[in-house]
């Protein structure tokens, strides 16, 4: 007997039994349904929980400050920096040659007084935000205050990813183009919802610089106007203000050149700054001591990371355990069935083997039926998985949507779907080898006989 | 005299330097490097006296007339540095504020001066040396005239058209401005919109004719 003719014969006996079929390839396709839409959930909440503890940058992105290292400090996420340490171009390259090292990002920070867009939109109908922030220098929401403008090679985004909600990021050569966050909407007594209306209108910066005269101490500003042309979804280090880092270092210059500018927080390191992106996360901990061997400060969420991914596999392993208990309840649901088939035909086995059909002939017939219904079952099951993810990402989306969060993104997870299909039958022929064994074993004349 | 609202305001340039969580002291010297990349800007600088600095707006932060100068007559890339001072002479504009419009290449200088200085002979001398050096500089120098309110007014005016015509400076006519306003000149209080109509006749005078 051939394949041919093996699964014309398992065809027929399937589409003969049709309920039972149905009813076996239901509890496939519900264990499987189980089993993907779980391990979707699971790897989606995965990558949200880490994108959020890597806000700002990816995973193994390491933040180095203008400090030399504590030399006493234990080994954490955010030690206590030493004596300040200038950040200039050789030590960025020093550090961008280092092993392990995929990127470098200069970054400039310098204090701005910020005047709100004269135009400033009205927040959008049913949306209250409460404006209490001590930068604020008014009560009113155009009132001036004080931020941090953040300056970046934006020639190096890859490397520091940033997420829009609205508008797009400033040209990295525009002297005039600057993104705020969704916490400089807030401060204006905007929320999320405005983003888009905030776009286009300008606002005014002004670095200031002390200048002494005689006895009198004098403060001027060097304003520059920028017209807003993007809305990011994450704080962007300490501002809220994104800019090329010409921008934020002409700011810089001037306010650095003052009489007493360390008084205020200004410093003359050429960088405030270095946002350097280890090449995998395993190479976080390595990158970070040879940063500190040349001499400056570091800070990365590792350790939190390490433990979030710790907590999260268990979550996983929980998941996959549910998932499974489904998946051995089918197979029994399978082996059951085939067992109860094995019963119902063994005079058809009998016939079978009386017109010289083999032992491996009746076995491949039943493991093929056996697979038949496997495959269905797990294609049913793994497409209805994804979709009941997909329908409780809106569920989750919706209400993330509501709390001001962004949303989660499930994708095509083509492993699953593939791996669930192919797990199923497998599962299926497993479950099938001992009716089909029984089946091939059984003895033309008895199985005669019993009729 | 200032309301609450102008004291806060007077302080807010100060307040602005007590930012700075990432950025900290340093003991090495030396200030930040340049963009090799960045394009030359204009630069408006404003040289005067209490006018000039907004004293007597409640938001000098977007009334003074440099501020409305700035967003009305220049475009969106422009620089404006204001080197007023309260109750400054031309002898003192000499010093810090033509320092600063010298060091960051002021491609526009606005100045309105005239009413504190002890002579209008020092005044002339003064103004002239003040021209000369910005427009050696390569400035563009806008010169405001007084109003002609009080005793001196009108020799003051005729040292400004002089050294305007001398040194290839723009007259501004603020006399026929501040026509309906008596009383205002370089080192008065303004309101908002007298601070209007200074910075439109200093909009008018960088208009091409």
């Amino acid at each position: 007997m051939n394949y041919r003719d093996a699964i014309a014969i398992a065809a027929r006996s399937v589409t003969r039994r049709l309920g039972r079929a149905v009813l076996t390839v239901l509890a496939v396709a519900l264990a499987a349904a189980l089993l993907s839409s779980l391990l979707i959930a699971g790897t989606a909440a995965r990558s949200r929980v880490l994108d959020d503890v890597s806000r700002g940058g990816p995973l193994t992105g390491i933040r180095v400050d203008a400090a030399a290292p504590d030399a006493g400090a234990l080994d954490t996420d955010n030690p206590p920096q030493g004596a300040p340490r200038p950040i200039d171009e050789a030590a960025r390259r020093r550090i961008a040659a280092l092993p392990g090292v995929r990127g470098v990002v200069a970054v400039v920070v310098n204090p701005v007084l910020v005047i709100p867009p004269a135009n400033l939109p009205k927040p959008t109908r049913g949306t209250t935000t409460t404006i209490n922030d001590p930068r604020l220098l008014g009560d009113e929401p155009g009132a001036p205050f004080r931020d941090q403008l953040v300056g970046v090679d934006l020639t190096r985004l890859t490397d520091v990813p940033v997420s829009l909600e609205a508008g797009r990021l400033p040209d990295a050569t525009s002297q005039t183009e600057v993104a705020v966050t969704e916490g400089f909407l807030r401060r204006l007594g905007l929320t999320k919802k405005d983003a888009e209306r905030i776009l286009g209108t300008e606002l005014e910066l002004g670095a200031a610089r002390l200048f002494s005269e005689r006895d009198a101490t004098v403060v001027r500003g060097r304003w520059t106007r920028m017209n807003i042309v993007g809305v990011v979804a994450q704080q962007i280090g300490d501002g809220q203000l994104l800019a090329p880092i010409a921008s934020a270092t002409e700011a810089r210059h001037w306010a650095a050149s003052g009489s007493n500018s360390a008084a205020f927080g200004v410093d003359s390191s050429p960088y405030s700054a270095l946002f350097v992106v280890a090449r995998s996360l395993a190479l976080v901990s390595t990158v970070r001591a040879e940063i500190t061997k040349v001499g400056f400060s570091t800070s990365a969420p590792e350790t939190l990371i390490a433990s979030v991914q710790r907590y999260l596999h268990v979550v996983e392993i929980v998941l996959g355990g549910i998932g499974l208990i489904g998946l051995v309840i089918a197979a029994l649901g399978i082996a059951n069935a085939m067992l109860a088939a094995v019963r119902e035909r063994r005079r058809e086995i009998g016939v079978l083997k009386a017109i010289g059909a083999r032992d491996r002939d009746v076995r491949r017939i039943f493991l093929l039926e056996a697979a038949t219904l496997g495959c269905i079952g797990g294609a049913i099951g793994t497409t209805a998985g994804w979709l009941t993810a997909r329908a409780l990402a809106g569920v989750v989306n919706g209400y993330l949507a509501k709390e001001g969060l962004a949303g989660v993104s499930l994708g095509v997870p083509t492993t699953v779907l593939i791996g669930g299909v192919i797990g199923a039958t497998l599962l299926a022929l497993v479950a099938g080898t001992i009716p089909a064994q029984r089946a091939a074993r059984l003895p033309a004349r008895q199985a005669m006989g019993d009729r | 005299m200032c309301s609450s609202t102008t004291l806060r305001a007077c302080t807010a340039l100060v307040l602005t330097l007590t930012l700075g969580s990432c950025s900290r002291s340093s003991g090495s010297s030396g200030a930040p490097a340049r963009s090799a990349t960045t394009e030359r800007r204009a630069v408006l600088v404003t040289i005067g006296s209490a006018a000039t600095f907004g004293d007597g707006l409640a938001n000098k932060l977007r009334d003074s007339w440099p501020q409305k100068l700035y967003h009305e007559a220049f475009p969106t890339s422009t620089v404006l540095v204001n080197a007023s001072d309260r109750a400054v002479t031309v002898g003192r504009a000499l010093g810090q504020p033509l320092a600063l419009a010298l060091e960051v290449h002021a491609t526009v200088v606005a100045v309105w001066l005239g009413d504190t200085d002890a002579s209008v002979e020092n005044f002339g001398t003064s103004l002239d040396l003040l021209v000369e050096r910005l427009r050696d500089s390569g400035a563009r120098v806008l010169l405001g005239n007084l109003s002609r309110d009080r005793a001196g007014d009108a020799a003051a005016n005729d040292a400004i058209a002089r050294i305007a015509r001398a040194r290839g400076a723009t007259l501004v006519d603020l006399t026929t401005a501040l026509s309906g306003t008596p009383g205002v000149g370089p080192s008065s209080l303004v309101d908002v919109a007298t601070s209007r109509k200074i910075a439109e006749a200093f909009a008018a005078a960088l208009a091409p004719s």
